[in-house]
């Protein structure tokens, strides 16, 4: 019993000696004030303030589940089969068991910690108005239940792949088909069972898709605050959640011997071709003669040309779907106006629906190529130094006769490859409603020339708006750089919360500028302005950081 | 002859330690220099400094008289450094890590090929051009390390402990490649923490405790006490008492030391501008003692360590 928890007991220890968790735990509880302090004005003109604070609190911490579901929960036995010490804890008395306790459980309790830590400061929401105290405790209890699944599923990643990163992208997948992907499913085939005349209710499908949309967080949440009479404390979401946290957990104790034993580590397992050659996916070139460094982080950081392919070839997939999609709502608006035309004829004429379907049909395509090319783009940033100085090359690297901004632009070049089948997916979509967007955006620019009733052309303030934007967005990059050289795992929740609290006390310096002014373009000038700043500190700190960290390697 | 290495007055500190506290020596071209020193002696800061890796904080580093600070892409195509740990992208192949580094140093393809079959020839690794890094043993990854430091054919290598974790085989193979290096007109500065290992291949040696040089010039003059001393031993087929009186009676000789009661070794020390090595063993064969062996007294090497070094850990 004692070999059974001792790793457990060990990483419990290690983690309330730590000084991270307590100031992470502080740091969160501080948010959640400056989240009240920053958008009392706004919620003052909601009906319901108080479900106003807690939805947009359970979004935030949905968001860093989601977050810690893709990077720190999966490393939990992957990066011990990294560094290859998985080999040292099985000669010693620890059990598969005990060192699932020990390396997952202690993440999953350090998780929970930071939920408990802050139900004391939500409890002030009930105090606001709209929220009562069984809705925030049933809301801890959905996100409670929803990181006790993500964490053991992660773990079960964790225990199946050689490395951390593929960990994360299984749990990711698999989170995406269960979260996303299903209830997706279940939408377009009850849609399609409840168009007029052919409405079925009940049966297997129905239950299944209730289940479904029941285990996810986002619409249990959902119908939490919309419902406050809602009062089960262990709704029909924590339950699915547990029982599948808990299957995950008992499979990754089943599998671990199959899947951890010494011979299967990150090491060894080169496949040859019977000419002595090493087998890939796809044929490796020589380095290009003056981008060695993009044709390195290409090929091995950026999965090369298989994973261009492959990218290429999810994007044929989406197009598909999005296709589907909007087929399917073009079939539904074809139906609704053979039998409502009469209430509206040019709304529901063929050639306006035809038009529509090919706005909508395009929108899917731009916005879901922008979200995947956003989370490409922040995954190869964690990874773009941090994996250099994980395997003590960056030494190597900054040893070379370059400057770190040639080595810097060189590494952004190799990996911006992996953007680019989003890039032609973005515009195959732009491509496709075209006429309709370059109409509108003249429009737009016509209207922010023109003056407002004060007489300020609102070109400036969606100049300051673009500006701010792309400062933001820099910063969040650099700032994962930064960490992803700082720390050894994290480093993009780290990024999230940092970013999250910098926009906080930004939001707060920009709304009390704003309200001195009571000018929306001298707050956004303050807040690119702040962020641009912020930016340039950080550029000079994270090239500072590269040479030191090659020098601690 | 202007000297590759030139460090006067060296200091670097991380925070409150001072890991190297004005180091001063000289390393000659075409030389191997052997950089010794315990644990946390300040090897590894010196040799960053060197790479120019970190900035020096007081005093001047010069490499190839040039100044590591000012002219450091100058510095940095004449080095070639190889850390104290495996610094290697695992999922290339050897070829296409060479190729990679190679194409970083701005050599053509053409050059690239050629060079790389050469350092692969050299490195006895020709055979496994085509292997992942990740499926190689320990010693063959020191020998791709290797490659890879010669790749850009650098003129002064910077070896940082670059025989810790090797079996003696690939120890002596990695001396023996050293040497050959030498004899291509390499400069060679090879830190380690075993001064005993460097005794054979090093031409001169610097020791470095707790942050200062105790000790830089020749291999002969560490051992020779600062160049005045030289200590032989003698190996005999059995005890032989007279010995220790016919050496005694030859001025220059300043002590005898039989190694233990019963065993047939005596050590020698000696003032070796008096004395010849010849003179010691003519008077020792003259005693009638039956010698199996006449050499160099390695232990008085290690004791010469001991001397200059101290004992613990460097306090904070």
């Amino acid at each position: 019993m004692r070999a059974l928890f001792a790793l457990f007991i060990r990483s419990l220890r290690e983690d309330l000696r730590a000084r991270l968790p307590p100031i992470l735990r502080a740091a969160l509880v501080l948010l959640i004030l400056l989240i009240i302090g920053a958008n009392q004005r706004r919620f003052a003109w909601s009906g319901a303030p108080g479900r106003e604070f807690l939805g947009m609190l359970m979004m935030l911490n949905l968001a860093f589940i989601g977050v810690a579901a893709l990077s720190i929960f999966p490393s939990a036995i992957a990066e011990e089969k990294e560094d290859g010490t998985l080999t040292l804890l099985r000669m010693t008395n620890l059990n598969p068991l005990s060192i699932l306790l020990g390396k997952g459980a202690t993440r999953l309790i350090s998780a929970l910690m930071l939920l408990a830590a802050q139900i004391p400061f939500t409890m002030l929401a009930v105090t606001l108005g709209g929220v009562t105290q069984a809705q925030i405790l049933h809301a801890y209890a959905i996100l409670g239940a929803t990181t006790f699944f993500l964490c053991n599923l992660a773990m079960l990643a964790s225990v199946y792949c050689r490395t951390a990163i593929r960990a994360g992208f299984l749990t990711g997948i698999i989170g995406g088909v269960l979260y996303v992907g299903l209830p997706f499913i279940c939408a377009i085939t009850s849609f399609r069972r409840w168009r007029p005349g052919s409405v079925t209710t009940g049966g297997l499908w129905e239950t299944i898709s209730n289940y479904i949309f029941e285990a996810n967080p986002l619409y249990a949440m959902g119908s939490l605050l919309l419902d406050y009479r809602r009062s089960a404390f262990l709704s029909k979401h924590v339950w699915i959640s547990l029982g599948a946290g808990t299957l995950c957990f008992l499979l990754a104790w089943r599998i671990f011997d199959r899947y951890c034993a010494a011979a299967e580590e990150a090491t060894g397992r080169v496949k040859k071709t019977k000419n002595g050659k090493p087998r890939r996916w796809a044929y490796v070139s020589r380095p290009w003669q003056h981008l060695p460094l993009a044709w390195k982080d290409f090929n091995f950081m950026a999965g090369g040309r298989f994973g261009f392919y492959l990218r290429l070839f999810m994007a044929g997939l989406l197009l598909l779907g999005a296709y589907g999609i909007a087929w399917s709502s073009y079939q539904r608006a074809l139906e609704w106006a053979a039998t409502n035309s009469r209430y509206s004829p040019d709304y529901y004429s063929k050639a306006s629906i035809d038009a529509r379907f090919w706005e909508q049909f395009s929108a899917i395509i731009i916005v879901l190529a922008g979200w995947i090319a956003a989370l490409e783009l922040l995954f190869i940033t964690g990874r773009i130094f941090g994996a250099e100085k994980r395997n003590l090359t960056l030494s190597s690297l900054v040893a070379l006769p370059w400057s770190v901004g040639k080595i810097i632009r060189q590494k952004i070049l190799g990996c911006l490859a992996v953007l680019l089948p989003w890039v032609i997916l973005a515009v195959v979509g732009l491509s496709l409603n075209f006429h309709e967007i370059c109409r509108e955006i003249m429009r737009k620019i016509t209207n922010l020339m023109s003056s407002n009733e004060w007489g300020e052309t609102n070109l400036l303030t969606a100049m300051g708006a673009i500006f701010y934007s792309c400062t933001q967005a820099l910063l969040s990059l650099t700032v994962l750089v930064w960490f992803s050289l700082r720390i050894r795992r994290g480093a993009l929740p780290a990024t999230i919360a940092t970013m999250t609290v910098v926009n906080v006390i930004f939001g707060i310096t920009m709304d009390a500028y704003g309200r001195h002014r009571s000018d929306e373009t001298a707050i956004l000038l303050t807040g690119f302005v702040l962020s641009l700043i912020a930016l340039i500190a950080m550029c000079r700190k994270t090239h500072r950081r590269i040479q030191l960290a090659a020098a601690e390697d | 002859m202007e000297p590759v290495i030139d460090i006067r007055g060296l200091r670097h500190a991380y925070k409150t330690h001072i890991a190297v506290a004005g180091v001063t020596f000289t390393v000659n071209p075409q030389s191997i220099h052997g950089f010794v020193g315990p644990n946390g002696a300040g090897k590894t800061t010196t040799l960053k400094v060197l790479a120019t890796l970190l900035k020096p904080q007081m005093g001047s580093v010069g490499v190839f008289g040039r100044d590591i600070v000012r002219d450091r892409t100058e510095v940095r195509r004449k080095i070639g450094y190889m850390p104290d740990h495996f610094s290697m992208y695992r999922q290339m192949t050897v070829f296409e890590y060479l190729d990679f580094f190679g194409a970083a140093y701005g050599l053509s393809q053409g050059q690239r090929d050629k060079i790389i079959g050469d350092v692969l020839a050299l490195t006895d690794m020709a055979g496994r051009k085509n292997d992942f890094i990740q499926g190689l043993s320990r010693g063959m990854q020191q020998r791709v390390s290797l490659a890879r430091v010669l790749v850009h054919d650098p003129d002064l290598l910077l070896l940082d402990e670059p025989a810790s974790g090797l079996d003696p085989r690939a120890r002596i193979e990695l001396m023996e490649i050293l040497q050959e290096l030498k004899r291509l007109g390499k400069t060679i500065f090879i830190s380690s923490h075993i001064l005993s290992e460097l005794a054979e291949l090093c031409d001169s040696v610097t020791i470095l405790d707790r942050g200062a040089v105790k000790y830089t010039g020749s291999m002969r003059g560490l051992i020779s006490n600062n160049g005045t001393d030289d200590a032989y031993a003698f190996t005999l087929t059995a005890e032989h008492p007279q010995i220790v009186e016919a050496l005694n009676s030859i001025p220059g000789v300043k002590s005898v030391q039989q190694s233990a009661p019963g065993e047939p070794r005596y050590s020698v020390t000696f003032d070796k501008e008096h004395l010849t090595p010849n003179m010691l063993l003519s008077a020792a064969l003259t005693s009638g003692a039956q010698i199996v062996s006449f050499t160099e007294d390695v232990k008085h090497l290690n004791q010469a360590f001991m001397d200059l070094t101290e004992p613990g850990v460097r306090p904070e």
